[in-house]
């Protein structure tokens, strides 16, 4: 297998990172609307904590789309 | 079939050097200034005229700046006061920047889908939050890393860890924003390369081509929420980050 092949086929495995995130966004929204649900007046407050959770929990997975990104377009 | 990344290509308009860098004016300038004229009619105009009972444009105005004050007042308090024009400046460049990026006009460009700009941005913050902790607490301010209520040895280990994350956050910051756009102006051209390869079908021409259209659609709509959504959220980690730093904690 040449480096390229190798480069490609790491940039697909490196993507699978963003579909764990994806777990981890889920679990926060189901969660947020967990609690909205059981306290709709917490709402306010809940939501910028959803979203801050949110955007930490997505860094994460776009670490590994900026990785496949590299492995796949930077030569 | 055309490169997904191609639109992520930087033109030089206008080849300009000083003291030995390359600072020539690209598209990306060219699309920053458009961004900064779209932002400077809408505030203008929003309050030429101002009004005690608000029009829809003063309304609008008046709308944004009051989400960025309660944000503010939220997450930092009322020393807070004091940084609005900062935060404010930001999200409204940002939303701007990532919503001009949309419109699939000829020559579109996203000035945020390049880790240049986003990081430009994440470092005005970083070195922000970095010289008000330090004015305001002085040497104090590196308590910031040292957990409450915690032995000394595994305090050592959390502050190293602390130290570590407060280091990577101009560069998560950055990546976050980058990442995000790049990614879904990918998408949305990597389906409207599928527009064109389905609906070229020799037998049954353009019908299946409707499909990835529609889902194009559907999929300008999210990019369009999460313009927004990320706009929102750098506002608020700068607010959060903020926060260290004059309130420690």
């Amino acid at each position: 297998m040449d480096v390229h092949s190798a480069a490609v086929i790491g940039a697909g495995l490196a993507a699978i990172g963003a579909g764990l995130a994806a777990l981890g966004v889920g679990t926060i929204f189901g969660q947020y609307l967990n609690g909205v649900v059981r306290n709709p007046e917490a709402d306010g407050k809940l939501f910028g904590r959803a979203i801050f959770g949110f955007a930490v929990t997505e860094a994460l997975g776009l670490m590994a789309i900026v990785v496949a990104f590299y492995l796949a377009f930077a030569k | 079939m055309a490169n997904p990344m191609e639109q992520f290509k930087v033109e030089t308009l206008q080849p300009l050097h000083a003291a030995g860098y390359d600072v020539s004016y690209t598209n990306s300038s060219a699309w920053m200034v458009v961004a900064l004229l779209a932002i400077a009619i809408f505030l203008f105009v929003g309050t030429a005229r101002p009004q005690l009972v608000p029009g829809r444009w003063q309304a609008a105005v008046e709308y944004m700046y009051g989400f960025v004050v309660k944000m503010m007042d939220e997450n930092v308090g009322p020393e807070g006061r004091a940084y609005v024009p900062l935060v404010f400046s930001v999200f409204i460049f940002v939303l701007a920047c990532n919503l001009l990026g949309l419109i699939p006009w000829i020559g579109a460009f996203t000035p945020t889908s390049h880790i240049s700009v986003t990081l430009g941005l994440a470092v005005i913050v970083f070195a922000t939050v970095c010289v008000v902790g330090l004015l305001k607490h002085g040497l104090h301010f590196f308590s910031l890393f040292w957990p409450k209520g915690v032995g000394p040895i595994m305090g050592s280990f959390v502050c190293f860890i602390e130290f570590l994350s407060f280091l990577s956050r101009p560069f998560t910051l950055a990546i976050r924003l980058f990442a995000n756009m790049t990614a879904g102006h990918v998408v949305l051209k990597v389906f409207g390369t599928f527009v064109v390869a389905l609906g070229s079908i020799g037998a049954l021409p353009y019908v299946f081509g409707v499909l990835p259209l529609v889902a194009n659609v559907a999929l300008t709509a999210l990019e369009v929420m999460i313009a927004v959504v990320q706009a929102y959220v750098f506002a608020l980690l700068t607010s959060l980050y903020l926060n260290d730093a004059i309130n420690l904690h």
